[in-house]
């Protein structure tokens, strides 16, 4: 949440700048060099049937400009402490492994990815991560959508209360059944530390560009509980992204990951509630 | 270190002692008080000189004098730069007090030439690392947006950086801008900055001088580390009534000043506000006419001369800064209020006693109405007592003691929901707080006449004190458990000794050596992880957790005049180094988290450099230039992988260049150069895919740099009525900011194509390219 403050700031910063300054912005050429490869990780359990997926790619040169190259042929097992599941490569898809038929994952279970190439990236060829999926959220009651005409923006409202515990929260869209947030910066990553306990009566949760939501689709919430450190995790990835500013940025820094040996990326397990509403200009 | 202390207080002892035995108690005194003719205000530095003697003093900050000579007729020289010389013959059989009133060389009708002592008194004086710029010099510079800014004219100082482009903020000798004590008329400001820190908050009509000391820092001041920066208010004309003001493209301001009673009272009052709301309230839209933006400041004086022993000054500032409209809200700003008594018990000791309230303070919120409607405010309160005494033993010492202590209370944030749709709840951070207390002795000694020491010292102490409550934590800074500890309780003590030293090696009577020592303690600091900073950027304090940042710098300079003091050249060398420093965890979060200190790291850190300045003190081409080489470095475990870092105002070269030319009463014209090394920055080399987005991979901290900085500033200045009568006179200021549209980069941001999220390119954001503006400025 103070996280979101600074946001605020940024933004009435940018309205200053815009106000005094002679802002200008251009492209510029610049060699950052090069380092040496880190394997990165993208990895998913969730109770969903169709999410449970670990994306294992090369990093590569900042400027490089192509696509990451998928690691292919390792051996990818999801261990929940009772079984374990071998992930099977989609074999048009380098990279992509795909959890077994059928296999989904449940709240309150801690999971340890296990990931063993054929070859050596950064110095090893194994490589760990553990997270435990927290319990879903409290129900929500209600979700509301309010049009915005200054800004041109949906407001994603949330009538839901709030449990006592100690949380944290992502949050997705989805317009007609097809997400609309799937990259860091469009997703919301909240803590409940200025709302602990409250029934949220229409806190605004999300915020939905005009292009992507028209009037008589239905949009449906889709909200996460997650681990804190992925909640940082995510977060940390938000304000990498973003420009750094001298007034508000640190300095900027390697995100922190889960897995060992140097690897990037995330191996995440959380669970969600689904709410959703048709969109109505006005329906207040 | 311990050697050099007990060094440094036996001279101290001996050189008291020898005075005292060779004391002749048929000494007389002469002292007073020296000010400027024309408005009464107190002329800090000037030198009276017993020409038949050849030995001398200068006046202090408050303009007072004294020195004891054996009974017999003397003829005593006062002079001060800018001002004609004036010259008594005394007959001293007894204790004299003697008031002078200097004239400016404008006011004497014959073309005056300014004796050597005023013009040499920078060889002479013991204090090194200084510069002092007027208002008047300060008035001359061009300005951003036409804002006159005396923080930006110290911006243009050898060994002193900015911390962004327009930024208030500024780096001396590679520290931090927190590590700066600025105060004005003795009261600390913590935030310096209008709208987000483009312009200072100190209204430069209200200013009389600034004085920066870079790090070595006179005994009777104390808690920073990197600098002083000594402002001080205008007392008020004690002569007659005057008034001035100005209207600029950003804000407007007035003072006026004048006597309450003739040659005892005096009055000053200051007061400045921008409109930009106003011109937002033009705009077609409705949301952007409901935009409320603006500052203002205020200051005001009060001088009351009782009589010639009792000297009382009341003075205050108040500025704000707000933004707000239908759903968001923010204020931030100052407030300082300073009482002081000079008192003379007899004409060799002279006391002032001084008592300061300052205030920072911030709220932040979304109005009533909104759902998330909340109020989140910071505050952080001082009360400071002092009490500082110079004793003016004989011509040869002059001994500085005094004490002083300040009640810090840090509220550091409070959040809560207000209205009846809110949900946020009510969220605090524990409140603390702390007594910094110093006591110090100091001595100013002539040895011969070739050899001046300064040598002094001060012992800080610094307490927290309840009620407050400590988190303690593991070693990544995640909490454990936590400390209460009840109201008055002095849970925790940090004590240190502070040296200060300084040795002037008179080569002639137009040049010198200058070296020195100091050691500087720092207790608070501001959580602050950017380079420029926020308002929202809190103060916090030392604690069982974090240690108090330690600096010790060495200096060495030659110092050289020609042409009667025309020109005046230094060279200066430093070495500085820091213990403790403090620096935060990547991605820390500095903004309302209640286990602030679990984010603090500490470590070391180093800075050295050389710095030329040859300034050119009158004639119609006035101004200096300055050229300084600098590093700056730290190490802290937990950065960097505890590899040396550069720090974040490290730029190896800086050259200024400012002029300002009088063509004649008309017209004059201004001129500022600036280069400097590119800041040090964090590029991405290496880049993962995380969620369909580019996620950048860095290696070492700050080991790219953005482009050079460079940019030239020109003003041209023409003058009305000058040749009449009038006592209306008025200008008008043309600036033009950023003459040859230079870009230079503001933040550098890395982005990737909207239908190609692979394709990564790096954008330049400048923020002022060329600027014009126009100032109309009067006087009554």
């Amino acid at each position: 949440m103070s996280r979101h403050i600074n946001k605020l700031l940024a933004t009435s910063l940018g309205i200053l700048i815009l106000l005094f300054g002679t802002s200008c912005t251009e492209r510029i050429d610049i060699d950052t060099g090069s380092t040496y490869t880190r394997l990165a990780v993208e990895g998913y359990i969730t109770p969903q049937y169709d999410k449970q997926w670990v994306r294992l790619t090369k990093s590569s040169d900042y400027f490089s400009n192509v696509s990451p190259e998928g690691v292919s042929g390792a051996q990818v097992i999801v261990d929940d402490g009772s079984s374990l599941a071998t992930f099977i490569e989609d074999t048009e898809n380098p990279g992509m492994y795909i959890a077994p038929d059928g296999y989904i994952g449940i709240p309150n279970t801690e999971y340890r990815l296990d990931i063993e190439l054929t070859e050596i990236i950064n110095e090893s060829k194994r490589y760990t991560a553990i997270e435990k999926m927290p319990y879903p959220g409290q129900e929500v009651d209600s979700i509301a959508l309010e049009y915005d005409d200054f800004f041109e923006v949906w407001l994603v409202k949330l009538y839901a209360q709030e449990p006592p515990t100690e949380d944290y929260y992502m949050f997705n869209g989805y317009v007609n059944g097809k997400i609309v947030t799937d990259s860091v910066e469009s997703k919301n990553i909240s803590d409940d530390k200025l709302f602990n306990g409250n029934y949220t009566s229409g806190a605004v949760v999300m915020v939905i560009r005009e292009a992507l939501l028209k009037e008589g689709d239905l949009f449906t919430m889709e909200l996460s509980n997650i681990t804190k450190e992925y909640a940082d995790y995510m977060i940390q990835l938000q304000l990498e992204i973003r420009p750094q500013d001298p007034l508000f940025s640190g300095p900027p820094a390697n995100v922190t990951s889960n897995l060992d040996y140097g690897a990037v990326g995330y191996f995440s397990c959380y669970s969600s509630v689904f709410a959703s509403t048709v969109a109505k200009i006005n329906p207040k | 270190m311990k050697q050099l202390i007990r060094y440094s207080f036996l001279l101290l002892f001996i050189s008291v002692c020898l005075n005292s035995f060779s004391e002749d108690t048929k000494k007389v005194t002469l002292a007073g008080y020296i000010t400027d003719s024309e408005n009464g205000e107190s002329l800090p530095g000037a030198t009276i000189i017993i020409k038949d003697l050849n030995i001398g003093t200068t006046s202090n900050s408050y303009g007072f004098y004294s020195i004891s000579l054996g009974p017999g007729i003397y003829t005593v020289i006062y002079s001060f730069i800018g001002y004609a010389d004036q010259s008594y013959s005394l007959d001293l059989t007894s204790d004299i007090s003697k008031n002078v009133e200097m004239l400016t060389s404008s006011q004497q009708l014959n073309e005056v030439i300014v004796s050597d002592q005023a013009a040499n008194a920078n060889i002479k004086s013991a204090q090194m690392s200084v510069n002092k710029i007027s208002s008047k010099t300060i008035q001359g510079i061009p300005a951003l947006m036409g804002e006159v800014d005396l923080i930006k004219a110290l911006q243009l100082l050898p060994g002193v950086k900015f911390v962004a482009e327009g930024s208030s903020g500024l780096s001396v000798r590679g520290g931090s801008p927190d590590q700066n004590l600025i105060l004005l008329d003795e009261a600390t400001v913590y935030n310096a900055g209008h709208l987000m820190g483009f312009f200072s908050v100190f209204n430069n009509d209200a200013v009389k001088s600034v004085e920066l000391f870079k790090g070595d820092i006179p005994p009777n001041y104390g808690g920073r580390l990197a600098s002083l920066i000594d402002i001080r208010m205008k007392d008020g004309n004690i002569k007659k009534f005057h008034g001035n003001g100005g209207i600029g493209l950003i804000s407007s301001r007035l003072m006026l000043e004048g006597p309450i009673v003739k040659d005892k009272a005096s009055f000053m009052i200051a007061g400045r506000r921008s409109y930009a709301d106003v011109f937002l309230r033009l705009s077609p839209d409705e949301n952007i006419r409901e935009n409320i933006l603006y500052f203002y400041d205020l200051n005001a004086k009060m001088n009351y001369n009782i009589n010639d022993k009792n000297h009382l000054f009341i003075s205050g500032y108040l500025g704000n800064d707000v933004f707000k409209n239908g759903n968001f809200g923010t204020k931030w700003g100052n407030s300082t209020a300073t009482i002081r008594w000079n008192h003379i018990f007899q004409e060799k000791l002279f006391s002032n006693f001084t008592f300061i309230y300052s205030k920072f303070n911030y709220d932040l919120g979304i109005p009533e109405g909104n759902e998330n409607a909340f109020n989140w405010g910071s505050t952080l309160t001082d009360y400071n007592a002092k009490a500082d005494f110079t004793w003016f033993l004989n011509s040869n010492n002059r001994i500085t003691f005094g004490l002083s202590t300040i009640y810090h209370n840090f509220y550091p944030g409070l959040i809560e929901g207000y209205g009846d749709e809110s949900f946020i709840t009510r969220y605090e951070l524990p409140n603390n707080y702390a007594l910094e207390s110093g006591i110090y002795l100091g001595n100013e000694q002539k040895l011969g006449t070739q050899f001046i020491l300064k040598y002094g010292v001060r012992l800080s102490i610094f307490n927290n004190v309840g009620p407050g409550t400590i988190f303690n934590y593991d070693a990544d800074g995640n909490p454990l458990d936590s400390t209460f500890y009840e109201s008055g309780d002095f849970f925790n003590t940090y004590v240190a000794l502070e040296p200060r030293l300084g040795i002037v090696f008179l080569l002639n009577e137009t040049s010198s050596i200058k070296a020195s020592y100091s050691k500087n303690v720092q207790y608070i600091q501001q959580a602050q992880n950017s380079t420029a900073g926020s308002p929202f950027n809190i103060w916090f304090p030392a604690s069982p957790n974090v240690k108090p940042q330690v600096s010790q710098q060495v200096a060495l300079g030659y110092f050289k005049n020609f042409s009667d003091g025309m020109f005046e050249t230094s060279l200066e060398g430093y070495y500085k180094s820091i213990s403790n420093a403090v620096d935060f965890r990547d991605h820390a979060e500095l903004i309302l988290n209640k286990y602030l200190e679990g984010e603090v790291l500490s470590g070391s850190g180093w800075s050295y450099g050389a710095e030329l300045m040859i300034k050119k003190t009158s004639g119609k081409l006035s101004g200096w230039a300055s050229y300084t080489w600098s590093k700056a470095m730290r190490k802290i475990q937990g950065i960097n992988s505890g590899d040396p870092y550069r720090a974040p105002y490290d730029r190896p070269n800086d050259i200024s260049i400012v002029a300002n030319y009088n063509l004649n009463e008309k017209i004059s014209f201004g001129f500022t150069w600036v280069y400097a090394t590119g800041q040090p920055v964090t590029f991405p080399v290496g880049r993962f895919e995380y969620n369909n987005t580019i996620i950048p991979v860095y290696t070492d901290r700050n080991s790219f740099r953005m482009l050079d900085y460079h940019r030239l500033d020109l003003s041209f200045t023409y003058r009305f009525n000058v040749d009449e009568d009038r006592k209306w006179k008025s200008d008008l200021n043309f600036s033009i900011y950023n003459v040859y549209n230079r870009k230079n980069p503001y933040l550098i941001s890395f982005k990737s194509e909207v239908d190609n999220t692979s394709l990564t390119y790096a954008e330049m954001t400048y923020l002022f390219g060329i600027l014009p503006s126009i100032t109309y400025n009067f006087k009554f």
